[in-house]
């Protein structure tokens, strides 16, 4: 029994970093924490009546724009801080998430119209939200819940099925982003049914993308910091 | 116990593969195409030193390739699988895999047997 627990018990430490290494990209919650605080603010103020809706659109033009540096500037604090993974390369890789990661070009020379296909998305994505967005935010008809909605649900419902360990960290996470989920669309549909102040709903929206991914850069170091050879025969 | 399980063979360890500091290595790397020193220092939770001589280890033996490069004017040590390691992480697993199921079976068989005080089998530390 004591070499089958023993085996068991480096069968779960492999688990976990493997799936340090595999989610390595995704628990670099900083990348997208400054983001949500800063549109959670805006929000905030427009919320108290200091901004106009026409201010407040150009102001979350300016932090999405800021947000592409942000990316760059917040992966390399990472690759020095925790170092480099390179993750093995997708069969097909999507233009607009190569434009929202942008130091993970492929170096593979199947991939040498990277720089062409992400220029093709970079400008029909600038159409599609230049077309969109303003629409979204602004006017009678502004629908800005359901674009937060498709938004946090790129954000969050992945961390609902990435597969989890047997640590309660790991595990922790998968809870709080499926409640997370249920209590955005129960959020959403008691706005959309009782028209809940609009920006009340979008605070707690950004407040759950906040929270979750404040509680991912944690996990990371909680990761990071586990023993993972103790124990071993050096 | 039964004839089969006192005849019981244990299965053949891969030693480069099994001392845990190595294994952990090797675990991070199954999972990625590649990974730096930095990240491997710090999952595994070796020091510089350790890690560097386990590196060299391993890269003697053939099972992963360390390559030094320049990128934002640092040095960037990197290292990944090679084919012939990742076979020989799959096979020490499977090996593994067999060595389990053989201790689950005779703790399951000596928790029905009158003869449950036999003592564990203690395993010899791998060498370096």
């Amino acid at each position: 029994m004591m070499q089958a627990a023993t085996l068991k018990d480096a069968s779960e430490q492999g688990q976990e970093l493997r799936y340090l290494t595999a989610h390595f990209r995704d628990l670099q919650g900083l990348r997208m924490a400054p983001f949500w605080a800063a549109l959670l603010v805006l929000t905030i103020l427009e919320k108290a009546g200091s901004f106009s809706r026409g201010d407040l659109a150009w102001a979350a033009v300016v932090c999405t724009a800021a947000q592409f540096g942000w990316l760059r500037l917040s992966g390399r604090w990472y690759e020095r801080h925790y170092g480099v993974v390179k993750e093995p390369e997708p069969p097909i890789r999507s233009g607009l998430i190569s434009i929202m990661h942008p130091e993970t070009r492929p170096t593979h020379a199947s991939n040498r119209y990277y720089g062409y296909n992400s220029g093709i998305f970079a400008v029909l994505f600038l159409i599609w939200a230049l077309t969109i967005v303003p629409g979204i935010f602004l006017g009678h008809n502004a629908q800005p819940g359901t674009f937060a909605m498709l938004v946090a649900a790129y954000q969050v419902v992945p961390r609902c099925f990435h597969p989890v360990t047997n640590n309660w960290s790991v595990f922790l996470r998968r809870v709080l982003a499926a409640t997370a989920l249920i209590a955005m669309l129960g959020i959403y549909l008691e706005y959309r049914l009782a028209r809940m102040d609009l920006w009340v709903w979008m605070a707690l929206l950004l407040s759950f993308l906040l929270l979750l991914d404040l509680y991912d850069h944690w996990l990371l170091n909680h990761l990071l910091g586990s023993d993972f050879t103790e124990g071993n025969h050096e | 116990m039964n004839k089969d399980q006192d005849n019981f063979q244990m299965p053949e360890i891969d030693r480069v593969v099994h001392e845990p500091a190595r294994l952990a290595i090797l675990t991070v790397l199954s999972t990625c195409e590649e990974a730096d020193f930095l990240f491997l220092e710090r999952a595994t939770k070796l020091s510089r030193g350790n890690l560097s001589v386990q590196l060299t280890r391993l890269e003697n033996a053939g099972v992963i390739e360390i390559e030094k490069r320049i990128e934002h004017k640092r040095t960037l040590t990197t290292a990944k699988l090679t084919d012939r390691g990742r076979r020989t992480l799959n096979a020490y697993w499977e090996s593994m895999k067999a060595l389990r199921t053989a201790a689950e079976g005779r703790w399951t068989a000596n928790a029905g047997s009158p003869k449950r005080s036999l003592p564990p089998r203690r395993c010899a530390p791998a060498e370096g």
